[in-house]
């Protein structure tokens, strides 16, 4: 029986796959098109780098009883979100079931691939997050208005645009951050797993991630309105416009690291 | 063989033998289903299974969707800009007006293959300035139903077409600076999802939309939407008989044969799991 233990395993392996293969398709798909979720495929080198950066941890262990919990709690979520019609229920349930998968297979031995795996829960498409583009398009321009009447400012608000020397500058859902959220997720999450310190201190920087991301997206903002009253409204939703992603991205991370320093988070190579 | 290995294989087989019993044929078929449903995702439980008579991926056929159908006649709108900052697929606008009311009723098909493109109405709507007045569902009549009437069962076996389907309906205001209501919108909204194995391929929104009064009744906006969908219900799908599960279907056409035949691809993979702990004890 111990000989045919490889190969019960690659069927089982295989009927795995068969029974997501629609959901990954879905998931290149949402990565493909979802401007919230692009950076879906990032993760996949990512998760194998840090897989590779702790490939030493990794051996194959005696699997317990217990290692097949997170594979049948994942198979269950699966025949829920097939019979519920949920793709993103369906999503979220390749997650325990690939974890589990890997339990089984290696037992204790698996513990580095669990996070790579989890990582992933940052670019599954979620219901409805599109709801919360509005309130988070008028919160930027509310914040913006204030820091520029903060300044002395000749400012006023028209809806989700706000009006500066005259021109018109509209908030536009692109602009509210939420689309800067995930990958900023994604991003912190792993860099909290490579820093040293308290789990829950560094569950505490991944929480920071929404608030911290949101100021940046208003410092971005603020300074693209500058760049309008100075250089005139072309310069800033032109060139200055399309840089200031990558503007974000750093001033994000910059927060991110003073806070990750400030918290005595330590990162040993 | 280790206990881990054989409750895990157990498993995967029960849930490889469960997933097709539970499913509809629709499902697991290789074209999938289409469905007509108030929910983007997920099921109302008041979702309808059609068959989609035009190709909504297809821009250019689209354009041949009846300009003028029975006594409405109507002029397109080109959103070709909005189509392609949201990455739709297909946006198809019209307006349509009818001799018996005096508004027009504005019509709009938009398909996408990601949920993004679709801002819900109740998103839409405050993002563009409105405010949310009332939110529900209608049941909109195809009374002229005698094209989905003839496939139809008996009423005992469940499956018989009353002419009815669900949207969803929004109210919506916009008010200027002063707090006065401007404007006051009526809009309903049904989601069309093609899927296979509960995974959406494409995702079609039907949205119809009127001018109401600005205070009272929305009534006289209401009636010619609901006329007018259900006069473009049958240019679009043909309903499709309820399917049932595969599991329901083996044991309604076999009997005690389903039943039995359900019973041992169930108790197979149980018995592989739970067999050794018999055989110690």
């Amino acid at each position: 029986m111990k000989k045919k233990e490889p190969t019960i395993l690659l069927c089982s392996a295989l009927l795995i796959a068969g029974l997501y293969h629609e959901v990954v398709l879905w998931l290149f798909r949402a990565w493909l098109d979802n401007p919230y979720y692009s950076h879906g495929f990032l993760l996949l080198p990512a998760g194998a780098v840090l897989v590779y950066l702790k490939r030493n941890e990794i051996y194959r262990g005696e699997p317990g009883v217990w290692h097949t919990i997170p594979l049948c709690l994942g198979l269950f979520l699966y025949l829920l979100g097939i019979i519920s019609h949920l793709p993103t229920l369906l999503a979220f349930s390749l997650l325990p079931t690939l974890a589990g998968f890997s339990l089984v297979l290696l037992g204790k031995g698996a513990k580095p691939l669990l996070f790579p795996i989890f990582l992933l829960a940052t670019a599954i498409p979620i219901p409805f997050i599109e709801w919360l583009t509005v309130p988070l398009q008028n919160l930027s321009a509310i914040s913006v208005s204030a820091i520029l009447r903060f300044l002395g400012m000749s400012v006023s608000m028209a809806g989700n645009s706000v009006i500066l020397a005259g021109n018109h500058y509209w908030i536009a859902p692109a602009c509210s951050g939420l689309n800067r959220i995930m990958p900023l997720l994604s991003l912190t999450a792993i860099i909290a797993y490579l820093l040293h310190g308290n789990i829950l201190v560094r569950i505490s920087l991944l929480a920071l991630v929404i608030p911290l991301a949101l100021a940046s997206n208003v410092f971005r903002l603020f300074i693209t309105l500058l760049i309008g009253d100075w250089y005139g409204m072309e310069a800033a939703i032109g060139f200055f416009h399309n840089f200031s992603s990558i503007a974000f991205f750093l001033v994000a991370l910059t927060l991110i690291f003073a806070f990750a320093r400030i918290l005595k988070l330590r990162i040993d190579w | 063989m280790k206990q881990a290995f054989r409750i895990s294989i157990g498993i995967i087989a029960l849930i490889c033998v469960l997933t097709p019993l539970l499913s509809t044929p629709g499902m697991v078929s290789p074209g999938g289903v289409s469905l007509i449903d108030t929910q983007i995702q997920g099921s109302s439980g008041k979702e309808m299974f059609v068959r989609t008579k035009l190709d909504f991926a297809d821009s250019e056929k689209m354009e041949d969707f009846p300009q003028g159908i029975g006594e409405w006649r109507s002029i397109s709108y080109d959103w070709s800009r909005i189509k392609e900052s949201l990455g739709a697929d297909l946006l198809l606008s019209r307006a349509y007006r009818h001799p018996n009311y005096s508004n027009p009723v504005f019509f709009l098909i938009i398909q996408g293959t990601n949920m993004s493109t679709f801002h819900p109405p109740v998103v839409c709507y405050p993002a563009l300035g409105y405010e949310i007045e009332e939110e529900g569902k209608v049941e909109v009549s195809n009374v002229n139903a005698s094209w989905a009437k003839r496939p139809w069962l008996s009423e005992k076996e469940g499956f018989v077409f009353r002419g009815e389907m669900s949207a969803k309906k929004l109210v919506v205001v916009k008010r200027s600076s002063d707090g006065e209501i401007t404007e006051r919108r009526v809009a309903l909204y049904y989601f069309v999802k093609d899927e296979r194995m509960s995974m959406p391929k494409e995702v079609t929104m039907v949205r119809l939309s009127a001018l109401a009064p600005l205070s009272g009744s929305y009534q006289d906006a209401l009636e010619p939407m609901k006329k007018l969908a259900s006069d473009t219900f049958p240019e679009m799908f043909e309903v499709r008989q309820k399917e049932r599960m595969i599991a329901e279907m083996l044991v309604i056409e076999h009997g005690v044969l389903g039943c039995a035949m359900i019973a041992v691809l169930v108790l197979i993979p149980i018995g592989f799991i739970i067999f050794p702990l018999i055989r110690k004890k």
